[in-house]
């Protein structure tokens, strides 16, 4: 037994609205079913196969009048056949009720609303048919001798005798859309309006094809062929990235306005283009069903990354200890990942007891008075060491290669200030080779204990 | 008398509010019996007026970053710290290596707006953001975003001579910080981390706090200097003091080299 079909149109109102919301509404549309099509202005959807995973008939209809990009539809009709629901959207166009319009037979549907029927609208007049059935009552052969085979053709699409056939929207396989910009923009943030519609673009197309966005590259077009005296490239180009693939927009629209506030355009530029570099399958998140699992605030990914496309990947770091000796060398920072690393069994950190908690950038060098140091014209009281360091001894034994950090020998103090915080400071002790050239040995502060 | 009996957000003037959001315990028992709720307040901006970078703060705010790091499992991030974190002390203290962001801002409106993502993201559970000359509508934006994190502990620390510290604050908590020698001892005894709360759920404090500066391991070695310079001031040369163990099985009983050597 054939499956009945169900067609569904939706119209939109025409004016002002800007070009590619037509594009983004087929592919909004393909989330709900493949087969779909326009018929001039009005889309329509063949939903036969899918309205039970949408939860029915209703559930469908309400889904289609409330998600769509842009304004709601304004009219919408259904149908057996896919030339009845574009008969009923045109009853309803023309002011008729709902209600109305849905008890209407298809026999009793004026042919007026009937693409094929309106050339001969004068003759059928004139015959005195009123309607679909009037119609579907003469005889076949006279008809199409009369009228053309196509009126015969669209009678019997319309009773669902011959198969519906229309040039189905598709999917492609890669995005890539270019639009005009509305003005010539002479600065990067201008081009940023432009850049949110083409966003919306891609989000139709990552939920029809079920996927997520890594990476994509916005490329910018020039409207002259030099600037200053020399030859400019045809496009310029940023890309932005995320660690974790994403559907919703927000996300990357921020990101792109950071990264286009640091951008400087070599010219002003005329079209603009989106261009999908990477994308992974779409997960869509778990909820949990303990309210107390909720995460408050946003993930780590996002934070990291917004914060590098503002202020760039030194604003925000991450340590990693070396192991070498040398208080200098222990440590190193890296730009912190999107990714948060999992949290490591606590490695052995062999580290003096008294070391304090804050370094100074470099080590600063300290004033003598009598041979003893100073900090800030205060002389600084040793209160415990010395604590003696030295490494770098057995590096003449390695390789040359392994440019090891520079051999350290020095004796370390807590010292305090006058006025009572406390430092880490030390003194540089005299090695073999350093004899011959410093006369008394050095002091430099390197810690807090803040 | 405890708080009212029919209104339980409603108490009185001079008494502690009673717990209204989850608290973390600051390991100091001095400074717990004074704070609200007995902790350093989840979900709120703590406000840590210093005026010397120098100040040892360190010693009053790192027992609860431990404790809460290690129950929360997020990230500790500084803002513009005045030093350089040393992430071996750091981690010999307890805090996880992996778990330490250092966040740095060009300029203070660069930092303030790094102060609030950090605070909006769900992984860090700890916030310590130097804003010497934050503005108060900053301010009050950074208390308005940890109010929506209801396990982030928030500590800004401004400039206690600065514009900030003389406005009008938001925050349900304001601590005043300096090193100062305690009047008690008049013994010349080592100086001590100088807690004033200038502002709490509660009635005024008149008395400061004090509270060690330093972890057990140094602070008991001052002490003993403060001791011994002015009770035998005779005793000169080096004296060798056993230092107690804080860092658990890494050797097994004392080792001669646990000693320090003070410099006479």
């Amino acid at each position: 037994m054939p499956v009945a079909m169900h067609w569904i149109a939706l119209q939109w109102p025409a004016e002002g609205e800007p070009a590619e919301l037509h594009q983004a509404r087929s592919w909004w549309a393909l989330r709900f079913t493949p087969r779909v099509a326009w018929v001039g202005p009005a889309l329509l959807l063949e939903v036969s196969g899918s309205m039970r995973l949408w939860g029915g008939r209703r559930a469908l209809l309400e889904r289609l009048l409330q998600t769509g990009p842009g304004a709601a539809p304004v009219q919408h009709a259904e149908g057996a056949t896919s030339l009845v629901a574009l008969a009923r959207l045109r009853l309803r166009q023309q002011g008729r009720s709902p209600s109305e319009v849905a008890a209407l037979a298809v026999a009793n549907l004026p042919w007026r609303v009937l693409d094929a029927a309106r050339p001969h609208a004068a003759v059928l007049q004139r015959l005195g048919l009123r309607n679909w059935g009037d119609l579907d009552a003469l005889p076949r052969s006279a008809l199409a001798r009369r009228f053309g085979v196509g009126l015969l053709h669209a009678l019997d699409v319309a009773f669902g005798r011959a198969p519906d056939r229309y040039r189905w929207q598709a999917l492609p396989q890669r995005f890539r859309r270019t639009l005009q910009l509305p003005q010539r923009a002479d600065s990067a943030p201008a081009l940023l309006w432009t850049a949110r519609r083409l966003l919306g673009l891609l989000q139709q197309w990552l939920v029809a094809r079920q996927q997520g966005v890594l990476a994509l590259e916005l490329a910018w077009q020039f409207d002259q062929l030099r600037a200053g005296g020399r030859a400019l490239p045809p496009w310029q180009a940023t890309d932005v990235r995320t660690a974790q693939p994403v559907q919703a927009m927000v996300h990357l629209e921020r990101l792109l306005a950071e990264q286009l506030a640091r951008v400087q355009l070599l010219a002003p530029a005329s079209s603009l283009r989106l261009r999908v570099l990477e994308t992974a399958p779409w997960l869509p998140p778990t909820s949990s069903l303990l309210p107390e699992e909720a995460s408050e605030g946003e993930p780590w990914h996002r934070f990291v990354e917004r914060a590098h496309a503002r202020l760039g990947a030194g604003c925000a770091v991450a340590p990693v200890l070396d192991a070498v000796y040398g208080p200098e060398a222990r440590q190193h920072w890296v730009p912190a990942l999107p990714a948060l690393p999992q949290p490591a069994p606590v490695a052995q950190v062999d580290v003096d007891m008294l070391a304090p908690l804050w370094l100074l950038q470099a080590p600063e060098r300290l004033r003598q008075q009598d041979g003893e140091p100073c900090f800030r014209g205060q002389r600084l009281r040793l209160l415990a060491g010395p604590d003696r360091m030295e490494t770098g001894w057995w590096t003449s034994l390695q390789p040359k290669a392994h440019q090891p950090p520079a051999p350290v020998a020095r004796d370390y103090f807590v010292a305090q200030c006058a006025d009572g915080p406390l430092l880490w400071v030390y003194r540089e002790r005299l090695t073999a080779a350093g004899q011959a050239t410093a006369a008394a040995p050095r002091w430099f502060v390197q810690g807090v204990y803040a | 008398m405890p708080a009212h009996p029919v209104l339980s957000n409603v108490w009185r003037a001079s008494e502690l509010a009673p717990a209204t959001s989850a608290t973390v315990a600051s390991g100091h028992a001095l400074l717990d019996a004074e704070l609200p709720a007995g902790g350093w307040p989840l979900a709120a901006l703590i406000e840590l007026l210093v005026a010397d970078a120098r100040a040892p703060w360190s010693s009053l705010l790192l027992p609860a970053l431990v404790s809460h790091a290690s129950r929360q499992g997020g990230v500790l991030a500084l803002l513009d710290p005045p030093f350089v974190p040393h992430v071996p002390a750091l981690v010999a203290a307890g805090l996880p290596v992996s778990r330490l962001l250092w966040l740095r801002g060009a300029s203070a409106a660069d930092a303030s707006w790094l102060a609030g993502q950090a605070a909006g993201c769900a992984d860090v559970a700890a916030v310590l953001a130097w804003l010497p000359r934050a503005r108060t509508a900053h301010l009050r934006r950074l208390h308005v975003m940890a109010r929506r994190r209801s396990r982030l502990l928030l500590f800004v620390f401004l400039d206690a001579t600065g514009p900030a510290a003389a406005a009008p604050s938001c925050a349900p908590l304001r601590l005043a910080l300096q090193c100062a020698r305690e009047s008690l001892h008049g013994n010349g005894a080592m100086p001590r981390l100088r807690v004033d709360i200038l502002r709490r759920r509660g009635p005024p404090l008149e008395q400061p706090l004090w509270l060690p500066a330093h972890n057990a391991a140094l602070q008991a070695l001052l002490d003993s200097k403060a001791d011994a310079s002015a009770g035998s001031p005779g005793c000169a040369g080096a004296n060798v003091l056993a230092f107690p163990q804080e860092r658990g099985g890494n050797h097994a009983g004392g080792h001669a080299l646990d000693r320090f050597a003070m410099a006479g």
